[in-house]
């Protein structure tokens, strides 16, 4: 097995346990502490430590258990939890994401925040001292950090000393798990199902003695015990690890095959008032036959009086020797983790894989419509028809593939409830923070590239729009402020927005500061969608007070520009003193597209179809333009029109006929004036070449059927355009070249 | 420029003799060129060209290469002589150029492509410090083959896509305030 693998998986499920954490942290910040919420701490942290166990990573194994240690104090009640306490949680969070990452680096593991360790440590004893009443064992067990925690459960070994030979090639397996093995996070089936990993489970009986009347029954304890029983080549230590994640707590006795009868004797002994239960389901597994039971059973009874529990002597009573299991676990397979029940259903998947399926069926889709169009040009028929059945599962498997890389927009909010926690913290405010459609789905490329923009949303949020309490108070306000974030899916794109109910936007400051920065002419006059734009200019910064959170003037910028280059917009509403909305409108993907095909000029452009609203004839609304400016009147709404064959200098001879392909982004609409509408397209995104810098209106590139390339017109660009080109504005080439 | 340190010691052919370089030499607005071999990565026949509005006249447009979209250059307007004239013999050289730590196909359009030449290193000359008709960092090299010298062009400092790039922003940036690419209604629709 390769442990590097089994490294980074460890660092991938530390990270999506200590996230885990953290949300739980937080929430009880919020709600206060439950024991669900303890528990669940817990968990993590014993997760965390038993994996980290394998490696032998003992400066981590160690940490963990003092916090273990913590919050087992809060687990029995003896030290109830405070907001100091979770504040200290937080900060062994952090610590412990620093461990992880030093070990994704490799960083020796006394060069990570040694001193900052020891403090916690010594904070974290200090709980479950006073948890503690009586003296621990002993006054050296105050020593910090504690001595290497009993990972293991009880496990014996019952080989036998007495009887004949059973006539069995197995393991016999028995576990009587610990009543809070399932709170642990430890899945019995899981463990089974792991035995089968290298060996065969030949037979599972379980033993549901312990199982109270429904009423009384906990779903949360673990009640049922199980004998297995098992043929393996591997030997005892493997098997021993793989019961590594049973708690202590649990009793797990291992029979090798061919042990001597007594054993099996021991076995039952130790549950005296149902060994006639247990050797019948002996029998039944196959452990035992009916003779040898029967064999057993009488050698109990010869046995001298008052009968001594046989198990007394037994070799296998001794607990496994700490030495084989060290050697086991380097070479082990990793043990099945916890939560068991995600295990069956999620596949892990390198997404460098997605994305060359992702490539392989663009190529599909560019090749299903070649095939499509040489059959049409060829009038075949027969092709034709086979074709259409085709292009329509390959729509499918695109949309499939597609899929495979959507996540949860909430993989990127996850980051910020401790962020508005520890800023909010930092700024003296008080900010209540509001996430709805955390499950809508989008790209995962996208996902990645929305932490940096959004991050900055949140920090000029705080520090700037959120007023203090006392502010906020004494302006009717509720002292809390509320920063929400909403996701929701709109005709093909995903909108994120972030609002908050602080200060809004002050247009006077803007323009001045514009003015005073020399970005609009003193008498420039400007209306408030384009005093609101200003905010997106370079070197832009309206805080008076330069903090070290926002406002260094790089930002609302540097922002946009990395939604455009998603293809997504940015749109801001501010009412002052109510609050801002900053909406996020982004593609569901950035790979593949429904397209539009238009020609002009001979030449074929596409337009993303979810943008296109409808087809005009131009000549016959051409009767109806407002003079020399390019507006149409559809239908008694004017709309700004944009010829594409001027704007892009096209050669050919205008032909008599031409279309206006009426297009919307967001809620503006504008009339693209080409020649020819071809119809709908599949279209593969290709970015178009770096050496072609930024045209203005091209979005991108894609390959035809005919294996031409053809241009991906930007839309939101476009129309943005043709409505400036339509009003007086900032835009010069507005004003500029009006002969 | 240190000649000896530009004899590639990589991927060299086993017939070639050690210190010995290999060229491509090409035509290009009726002038011969060469580029060392290991800067190109393929030839391609010229398929259709999809011209990029709003892009120096350099820069031809996009091909479909095998289904990745590479722009193609007319090295010679890029220089400012006299461009490519498209004939039967016309094709694409793809060279493969480094930028932000990626690898990034461009085409070169081409007049012809003549012979693969290996160079013995006492006839390669390193550019000279005048007299040149082009700008020095763009030669790597000067060959000689029989009577003629022949530049050898570097090929990632001609087609630096850093310097193509903004030459493209700029000349975007130009066009859409010199013209009014946005006008529709100035001179009247119909046709």
């Amino acid at each position: 097995m390769d442990l590097d693998i089994l490294r980074s998986e460890l660092i991938l499920e530390s990270r999506e346990l200590l996230a885990e954490m953290e949300t739980a942290l937080l929430k009880m910040e919020r709600e206060g502490p439950t024991r669900e919420h303890i528990d669940a701490l817990f968990r993590v942290a014993h997760t965390i430590k038993g994996s980290v166990g394998i490696f032998g990573l003992d400066h981590i194994v160690a940490f963990t258990h003092a916090m273990e240690t913590a919050l087992d104090a809060f687990r029995n009640g003896s030290v109830p939890c405070t907001g100091e306490h979770l504040g200290l949680f937080l900060e062994c969070a952090d610590h412990l994401e620093r461990l992880i990452e030093g070990l994704e680096r490799n960083t020796p593991p006394e060069e990570i925040a040694h001193d900052v360790q020891t403090a916690l440590e010594a904070r974290l004893l200090r709980i479950s001292k006073t948890s503690d009443p009586e003296p621990r064992r002993g006054a050296s067990s105050s020593n910090v950090p504690a001595e290497r925690p009993p990972l293991r459960p009880e496990i014996e070994i019952l080989e036998g000393r007495a009887g004949p030979e059973v006539d069995n090639q197995a393991w016999h397996i028995s576990l009587r798990p610990s009543p809070d093995l399932l709170r642990h996070g430890v899945d019995p089936l899981a463990l089974i199902s792991y035995l089968s990993e290298f060996g065969k489970v030949l037979a599972v009986e379980v033993v549901d003695d312990r199982l109270p009347d429904l009423e009384e029954m906990d779903p949360t304890e673990a009640y049922l015990g199980f004998e297995i029983r098992f043929s393996t080549e591997a030997d005892r230590s493997r098997i021993v690890d793989a019961f590594s994640f049973v708690s202590k707590g649990s009793r797990l006795r291992i029979l090798p095959p061919r042990a001597r009868i007594d054993a099996y004797l021991e076995l039952m002994d130790s549950a005296p008032h149902s060994s006639k239960r247990l050797g019948e389901i002996l029998v039944e597994v196959g452990a035992l036959t009916e003779q040898e039971l029967e064999k057993a059973l009488a050698m109990q009874k010869a046995a001298p009086s008052p009968p001594p529990p046989l198990g007394k002597i037994l070799v296998g009573e001794q607990i496994v020797p700490p030495e084989v299991v060290a050697a086991a676990l380097d070479h082990q397979k990793r043990p099945p983790h916890s939560p068991g029940g995600l295990r069956s259903t999620l596949v892990k998947v390198d997404s460098a894989k997605l994305d060359s399926l992702i490539d392989l069926v663009g190529e599909l889709v560019i090749s299903s419509a070649a095939a499509h169009l040489a059959a049409r040009s060829e009038g075949a028929k027969a092709s034709l028809e086979a074709l259409a059945q085709m292009v329509q599962l390959v729509e499918e498997i695109r949309d499939c593939s597609l899929g495979l890389r959507m996540v949860a927009v909430g993989e990127v909010f996850q980051r910020f409830p401790r962020m508005v926690r520890d800023l909010a913290k930092d700024l003296g405010k008080s900010v209540r923070l509001e996430i709805t459609g955390a499950e809508t789905e989008l790209d995962k490329s996208m996902v990645d590239r929305l932490a940096d923009p959004l991050t900055h949303i949140v920090r000029n949020a705080l520090d700037h729009a959120l007023e203090p309490p006392s502010a906020r108070a004494s302006q009717g306000k509720p002292e809390e402020g509320t920063l929400g974030f909403h996701a929701y899916h709109q005709t093909g794109s995903i909108v994120i927005e972030v609002r908050d109910d602080g200060a809004g936007i002050d247009r006077k400051r803007v323009l001045a500061r514009a003015r005073e920065r020399g970005l609009v002419q003193p008498d420039q006059i400007l209306s408030d969608s384009q005093i609101l734009d200003l905010i997106f200019q370079p070197g832009f910064s309206t805080a008076n007070t330069v903090s070290n959170l926002s406002g260094r003037g790089v930002g609302m910028d540097v922002v946009r520009k990395t939604i455009e280059g998603m293809r997504g917009t940015i749109e801001l509403e501010s009412t002052l003193g109510a609050g801002t909305t900053i909406r996020l409108r982004l593609p569901l993907t950035l790979a593949i597209i429904d397209g539009f095909l238009v020609s002009v000029a001979s030449r074929s452009f596409v337009v993303p179809l979810d943008m296109v609203v409808e087809c005009a004839d131009l000549d016959r609304s051409a009767a109806a333009l407002d003079g020399s400016r390019a507006l149409a009147d559809l239908r008694g709404h004017p709309l700004p029109l944009l010829d594409l064959r001027r704007l892009y200098s096209l050669p050919d001879p205008t032909p008599a006929r031409r279309n206006i392909l009426v297009v919307e982004y967001g809620s503006r609409r504008a009339g693209l004036v080409v020649d020819r509408l071809v119809g709908e397209f599949q279209t593969v995104i290709k970015a178009l070449p770096t050496a072609f810098g930024d045209p203005p209106g091209v979005g991108g590139t894609t390959i035809l059927g005919t294996g031409e390339v053809a241009l991906i017109l930007d839309i939101a660009t476009l129309v943005q355009m043709a409505s400036t080109r339509t009003s007086s504005g900032l835009e010069p080439a507005s004003t500029g070249g009006r002969a | 420029m240190n000649i000896r340190s530009l004899v590639t010691t990589g991927e060299q052919e086993v017939k070639d003799l050690p210190g010995t370089e290999q060229f491509l030499t090409f035509t290009m607005g009726a002038e011969r060129f060469a580029a060392p071999i290991d800067q190109v990565r393929e030839i391609v026949p010229l398929h259709a060209l999809t011209p990029v509005p709003l892009s120096p006249d350099f820069l031809l447009g996009v091909t479909n290469l095998r289904g990745s979209v590479v722009p193609v250059v007319d090295l010679p307007r890029r220089f400012g002589r006299k461009a490519n004239t498209i004939g039967h013999r016309t094709c694409i050289i793809v060279a493969e150029i480094p930028h932000q730590e990626k690898v990034h196909p461009i085409g070169i359009l081409v007049e012809s492509v003549n012979t693969v030449e290996t160079i013995d290193p006492s006839r390669i000359d390193p550019p000279p410090e005048f007299g040149l008709t082009l700008r020095k960092d763009f030669i790597r090299c000067l060959v000689r083959m029989g009577s003629d010298f022949v530049i050898c062009l570097d090929l990632p400092s001609c087609l630096s896509l850093e310097e193509i790039s903004s030459l493209a922003s700029r000349h975007q940036e130009s066009r859409s305030i010199s013209t009014n690419p946005l006008a529709i209604g100035d001179t009247p629709w119909t046709p």
